[in-house]
């Protein structure tokens, strides 16, 4: 069998189904323990910060400064569209200056 | 508490049902996410014809998949030459970064069992965080209505797939996307994404592990640091005992 592009999307499309649906289909079945509790709700978040700590050092000065002024400004304000608006500007200000 | 309140006053409905009325107010409701959705659309699809997908592979990603976040991911690992190995990353990517939607469909249950099983079921085919949220909302404040989440999903899906579209044919148009950053939209979304989970985190050390060992294994694999990190952090989470 050789692995072509519609292959990987639709391995990819069935293990988000089965995220999608499993939730709910488990929770039917799962005993909550305090233990599952907490690794689940620490999940999400671990997902978002194992992604973009990687991501933003790769890419240099602009990456870091452009994640940490548009975590800041939601920090501080708690909108997104501001704090996606200031770190794209970040990004882009500091590419152009040629970080 | 509210689950024996009887239906005799006849005036809010205690049981999960779907009516229109909730379905065009989550289809209003979606609004407010459709910005940064389109933008995130946009980015895709640019992002799959600078990959080097063809129109109707980044169509069917965004049409099939559905999620924007693990679809860039899966671009980011991207070959012309795929091997298991690659493949298996991918699918390991995929299902780490969409690992939340584990989480919310089983949010889900206490709040929308009894429905029609099958209808539930194909309402969350198109899960995505925005319709979580509006789902979330309404439940929070005591309704029992579904008909909001599935009238959010429809805008947000047919927006996503139109927005991919675009984005394929006007990411053509711009030759560097690294000299404007536009490469660095995932990190500066999930960045944003990430502050009013972290706000919510009971502790923060199962985080920095997360970040930590995904930056170290980053340097050795290209598709896998994900996975690493989400789970360390979920892991350390579990095991760490509640302070006493």
């Amino acid at each position: 069998m050789s692995i072509g592009p519609w292959t990987v999307i639709f391995a990819t499309a069935a293990v988000t189904i089965l995220m999608r649906l499993g939730g709910y289909w488990l929770m039917a079945r799962v005993p909550m323990t305090a233990r599952v509790r907490r690794g689940l709700e620490a999940l999400p978040a671990s997902i978002f910060i194992a992604t973009v700590a990687p991501i933003a050092l790769k890419a240099g000065v602009a990456g870091v400064a452009a994640v940490c002024v548009a975590a800041g400004v939601m920090f501080l304000l708690r909108r997104e569209l501001p704090a996606l608006a200031a770190g794209f500007a970040t990004a882009a200000g500091l590419r152009a200056m040629g970080m | 508490m509210e689950m024996h309140e009887t239906v005799e006053t006849g005036a809010a409905r205690t049981e999960p049902h779907v009516s229109r009325a909730g379905m065009w107010r989550g289809a209003v409701e979606s609004l407010p996410f459709q910005p940064g959705a389109l933008i995130f659309g946009l980015a895709v699809g640019a992002a799959a014809g600078q990959t080097g997908l063809t129109f109707a592979e980044a169509i069917g990603q965004s049409a099939i998949v559905y999620a924007g976040a693990s679809q860039m991911l899966t671009l980011q690992i991207w070959t012309p030459d795929w091997t298991l190995g690659a493949l298996l990353a991918a699918i390991g990517v995929t299902a780490a970064i969409n690992a939340r939607f584990l989480l919310m469909s089983a949010t889900f249950r206490p709040w929308i069992e009894g429905l029609d099983r099958r209808l539930v079921y194909f309402s969350l085919l198109f899960l995505t965080d925005a319709s979580f949220a509006i789902g979330a909302r309404h439940h929070a404040a005591g309704g029992r209505d579904h008909g909001p989440v599935i009238g959010a999903n429809i805008p947000l899906y047919l927006g996503w797939v139109a927005t991919t579209a675009i984005g394929f044919w006007a990411g053509a148009l711009v030759a560097h996307p690294e000299r404007y950053g536009l490469d660095l939209v995932l990190p500066i979304v999930f960045a944003t994404l990430t502050v009013p989970m972290a706000r919510r985190a009971k502790r923060f050390a199962p985080l920095i592990i997360a970040g930590l060992l995904a930056i170290i294994v980053s340097q050795f694999t290209a598709g896998w640091f994900i996975v690493a990190g989400a789970l360390a952090g979920a892991l350390s989470a579990a095991l760490i005992d509640e302070a006493a």
